[in-house]
Formats: C-alpha cells, sequence, structure tokens
C-alpha cells in the first residue's frame, strides 16, 4: 500500500492514500506522488471531495466558504447609528438579505431567485456547472425524442469501438443505443 | 434459549428490501426524489409556525381530494413518538431531518413503501418513488407521474430560466435526485471502490456510504446518485446514473468473479464462512459488527457458496437489526448494549427459521428460490 507523500511515513490519519498526483514535464512524468484525499483537498489538487459530502447545505457552504470570510466579521462590529451603512440588497417579499443567503445557503422565497439573481447565477455555475433549466415544465411533461446529437456521437464511437476490435465497448455502446432508441437500433453485424 | 422474538406485520420488509427486480443481488434499490416548492409561501426555513401549519394543511387537504388521497396515509409528524419517527427513517420514508426537526411537518406513504412525500422538509414538498432493484426507468415513470398529480392539485413555484424553486440552489431545476442503493463487497475487498467514486465524480455523480459516518461506509453498502439537477433533461440525469451504475454492477460481477478464482478463493471461503459463524453464534451483535458480518454472508448467498439462505432473510437483517427496529420489537427503549444483546438474538433467530425452512423443503433443492434469475 502507498503512504501518503505529505502527512507522514504511514502516519496518514486520513485513510489510503488514493491521489495519483504526477509532475510532468515536456510531457513525461518526473515524479508521481501519493497523497491521500483530505491532503489532497489542502493542497489543492482535488476539488472538494462531493463524495463525503451530505447533498445540499454542506456542498453549499464549502462553495461559499470565502464569501463566509468576508460577510462574517461584519456583525461582530459594534453597529454605529451615526454612520450610515449602505442599505444591503433584500427580498422584497420575504426580508432575507444578501448577508443571510451566503451564510444560509438557502434562498427564502421563490422571489429571491430574480432578487439575487447574478449572486445565484454565479453559485448555479460552480455548484451545475449551468445556469438554466433544460428540463420539463409543470403540466407539460417533456416526451421529446432523445438528442440526435447525442445519438450521432453514439454511433460514431461505437463504430469506432468495432473498428478498434474493442468488442466489450462496442457491445456496452450498442445495449445503451438500443436502450435509448427503445430497441430500433439493429445489429449491423 | 429465550423465546422467540415476535416481529410485528408492519415492520417486515418494505419495497426497497424486497429483493427482486433486475440485478437486486447488487442493486438493492432505486429512489427517485423531486424537490417542489409551494407557489405563495416562502421557503420551508422562513416560514413562521403559523405559516407551516397552513402550508401543511393546504398541501394535505390536496392530497385527500386529489386521486393520491385514497392510496396515500398522511401523517402529523410532529405527533409521532421520537420511537415511530426513527423507523421511518430507518425505513428510508423520511430523512433524519425531518424527523428530529422542530417545525410543524408531515409525511404521506402507501402501505407498500413504495412512495412517500414529505411536507414541509427543507423544501415544502418533497416525493420519494422505490423500486427494488435496478429498475431506473420504472421508477422515474412512477416519480413523473406522482409529480403530474401533485403538480395539478397544487401550483408550484417555477421559472422558465431556473426551473423548479428550491429553497437551496444545488436542487434547483429539475429537482430530481435519483439514487441506486448498491451492495458493492467485491470492489470494496479488490480495493476499486476509490477508483469507481473518482470516475462517478467526473461524470456529477455522488457514490456515498448508506450506512455509518463520514468516509467508512457499514456493510459495502454504497449509493449512487446524481450531483446536479440543472442544465440537463430529467431524461439524461436519468440515463447518466443508469450507466454508470451499469458500469458499476458489471465491475463488481467481474471482482466477485476473481474472488473466488484460484488462490483468492479460500479467503474469500474463509471469510465468509467466519462472518456466517459470528451471525450464527454470536450473543453480542454491535451494528458496525452485525453489517459488516452481513456483507460477507450476503456476497456467499448471492455468489451460491452458502446454501439455505436467500436474500430476504439477510435483507430482513439489514432493516430490523436497526435501533428502532430492535426497540419496537422489544416494545419499549433499550440501551446500546442491550441493543445489542438483543440484535445477536434476532440475528440468530432468522438464520435458525430459514435453516428450518430449507431442511423442512427436505433438502432435495438446497438452491434458494429467491436467487433464481441473479444474474440477468
Ligand atoms: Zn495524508
Ligand atoms: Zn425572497
Amino acid at each position: 500500500m502507498q503512504k501518503c507523500t505529505y502527512c507522514g511515513k504511514g502516519q496518514c490519519k486520513n485513510g489510503v492514500p488514493s491521489v495519483h498526483a504526477l509532475d510532468v514535464r515536456n510531457g513525461e512524468v518526473i515524479q508521481a506522488h501519493f497523497v491521500c484525499e483530505a491532503m489532497a483537498e489542502q493542497l489543492g489538487i482535488l476539488a472538494p471531495k462531493p463524495t463525503s459530502l451530505p447533498i445540499s447545505s454542506e456542498v453549499f457552504d464549502a462553495l461559499l466558504g470565502d464569501a463566509q470570510k468576508l460577510v462574517q466579521p461584519q456583525p461582530k462590529a459594534a453597529p454605529r447609528p451615526s454612520a450610515p451603512r449602505p442599505t444591503e440588497t433584500s427580498c422584497p417579499a420575504c426580508a432575507l438579505t444578501l448577508g443571510a443567503f451566503k451564510q444560509r445557503g438557502r434562498l427564502g422565497c421563490p422571489r429571491c431567485y430574480q432578487v439575487f439573481r447574478p449572486h445565484v447565477v454565479a453559485l448555479l455555475e460552480r455548484v451545475h456547472d449551468a445556469t438554466a433549466h433544460r428540463g420539463r415544465f409543470p403540466g407539460r411533461t417533456v416526451r421529446k425524442a432523445p438528442d440526435p446529437i447525442d445519438l450521432t456521437e453514439l454511433r460514431n464511437r461505437l463504430a469506432q469501438a468495432i473498428a478498434a476490435e474493442q468488442y466489450e465497448e462496442a457491445s456496452r455502446l450498442r445495449d445503451r443505443l438500443r436502450k435509448i432508441t427503445g430497441g430500433t437500433e439493429e445489429d449491423d453485424e | 434459549m429465550s423465546e422467540d422474538l415476535r416481529i410485528p406485520d408492519s415492520l417486515d420488509l418494505g419495497e426497497w428490501l424486497r429483493a427482486d427486480g433486475p440485478d437486486h443481488d447488487i442493486a438493492l434499490c432505486t429512489r427517485v426524489r423531486f424537490a417542489r416548492n409551494v407557489e405563495g409561501y416562502r421557503f420551508s426555513p422562513l416560514l413562521e409556525r403559523d405559516e407551516a401549519r397552513d402550508l401543511c394543511s393546504f398541501v394535505t387537504q390536496q392530497l385527500v381530494q386529489s386521486d393520491l388521497g385514497a392510496r396515500l396515509r398522511i401523517v402529523d409528524v410532529a405527533s409521532l413518538r421520537p420511537l415511530q419517527r426513527e423507523i421511518l427513517v430507518e425505513r428510508h420514508l423520511i430523512s433524519r431531518d425531518h424527523a428530529n426537526a422542530e417545525r410543524p411537518r408531515a409525511m404521506a406513504r402507501d402501505d407498500a413503501e413504495r412512495v412517500s412525500l414529505m411536507i414541509n422538509e427543507e423544501d415544502h414538498l418533497r416525493s420519494q418513488v422505490f423500486r427494488s432493484g435496478f429498475r431506473v426507468k420504472e421508477a422515474y415513470a412512477a416519480a413523473e407521474d406522482l409529480d403530474d398529480r401533485l403538480i395539478s392539485h397544487v401550483p408550484l413555484a417555477f421559472s422558465e430560466e431556473f426551473g423548479f424553486l428550491t429553497a437551496c440552489p444545488t436542487n434547483v431545476g429539475t429537482g430530481l435526485r435519483l439514487s441506486v442503493m448498491l451492495h458493492l463487497p467485491g470492489m470494496v475487498w479488490a480495493e476499486d471502490l476509490e477508483d469507481a467514486a473518482n470516475t462517478c465524480q467526473k461524470l456529477f455523480l455522488a457514490v456515498r456510504g448508506l450506512y455509518g459516518e463520514g468516509s467508512r461506509a457499514l456493510g459495502d453498502f454504497y449509493q449512487v446518485s446524481n450531483q446536479v439537477t440543472l442544465g440537463r433533461p430529467e431524461a439524461q440525469l436519468v440515463q447518466d446514473v443508469a450507466m454508470a451504475v451499469q458500469h458499476l454492477i458489471e465491475w463488481e460481477r467481474r471482482d466477485r468473479d476473481a474472488l473466488l478464482r484460484r488462490d483468492a478463493r479460500a479467503r474469500t471461503l474463509d471469510r465468509v464462512y467466519r462472518a456466517l459463524g459470528t451471525l450464527q453464534n454470536a450473543f453480542i451483535l454491535s451494528s458496525e459488527e452485525c453489517l459488516n458480518n452481513l456483507s460477507a454472508v450476503r456476497f456467499g448467498v448471492q455468489q451460491g457458496i452458502v446454501p439455505d439462505l436467500v436474500l430476504e432473510d439477510l435483507n430482513r437483517i439489514l432493516l430490523l437489526s436497526q435501533p428502532a427496529h430492535l426497540q419496537e420489537i422489544h416494545g419499549k427503549r433499550l440501551e446500546a448494549t442491550d441493543r445489542d444483546a438483543l440484535r445477536a438474538d434476532l440475528v440468530r433467530q432468522i438464520l435458525r427459521e430459514a435453516k428450518a425452512r430449507a431442511e423442512g423443503r427436505g433438502g432435495e433443492d438446497s438452491g434458494p428460490g429467491n436467487l433464481a434469475g441473479g444474474h440477468p
């Protein structure tokens, strides 16, 4: 078993080193490190591991970590009524403030999505790698045919796999195609 | 020896442990969840108590009036005894947070435990559909049908741009979380699980232990689910999870076969039969020890090494050996040490009954019926 390069010779408390970090120069591997996941996260090699995070709140908190640090010191400072504080954006429907949103990671009401739109969009970009809904609408179930691009790509990959004699991969792709097309994709051997 | 424990019918297996459906020897259950919010209310975390009560009664009224009403049993979660709430959590019908929260809240379920709804959880409505085995398409279709019925009775918060709006932006868009619960002892023993988890992560999928805290997955039970909910059509999210799970199942089968080949075989058999010996003979079993031995025995049963037992026996142990279930069987609260003794009693009893059942059949057919068709 490999030992973690960073947290000590066999003293790694963080479990089995599982991240392989390679030093590559001019296309050649100079050195391979084995780093446990906890250390990899700290070193910035690996993004915080979603596999160990419960879904919503914790992921969000991790992502908002930096923003939180910026927000937190403010409430500690004694409020001086004479010094006018710039009025913070807040939702007219539920009164949630931007600070509270960033701190708790939860929006207060549907309207909040518009009120805090720039912040929401930036966050969605990071969490979902997307910013707009492409799924179904209430009362209107999207039952359109599968995306033609996906199928073309699948068929190309299938052809390539057969050409490369990767039969296991080919049969997997064929099954997938069959599943998507509902069995209309016939064997073409 | 003490008298046999009487197990209430209501506690016996639910849908997710029924041990049938495609690949059910590896995939225990498929679950589809939708997060939805009712238009005209603030999201659950900001609701005042009276607003929350109002929301709960509005939603439950709509449910009763809908065609779902006849199928669903609606329960005021706050009025349940703590033990009853715990049982719902152990049966995966409500979240731990929903059980322990202070706010007014409700849940609804059908008798077969194929459907459960949480009302005023983090979102106003969280609907869940369960199907035993690896049945992604069927589970999704049922969940969508349920969602359509809800939509036709309850006005939902929706925006064309962001889709179904949720309290936490991590659930926005489709609000869909599809998970498959997998038993992966082969991959764990062959030390392939980390690789698999890393691959899944690249596909925006999460792999989590089903039991236990942190990274340790007790009993080698895992849950694979989509990590993102926005920017892809539901069909694609479903397909991604299905593909990854299919891949994991094939990987698991290869690892299992390898663990029974040549020099690996003796070690694997030793592991399986030591585990069986422990479960058959122990008088004290912690939940951790129980789950880990159960995993090895389950592996043995699935691979046809261990006769007389069927997966249903093991699923029964998996479900009933949990703390709240044990205490319900016992009829009152138990300290952890007493629970460990009762757990051992229960496990020995179930294994004894399985043996008696097998012997009763005359032993002319030791191949357990439920295993037939385990491999597709
Ligand atoms: Zn380390
Ligand atoms: Zn708001």
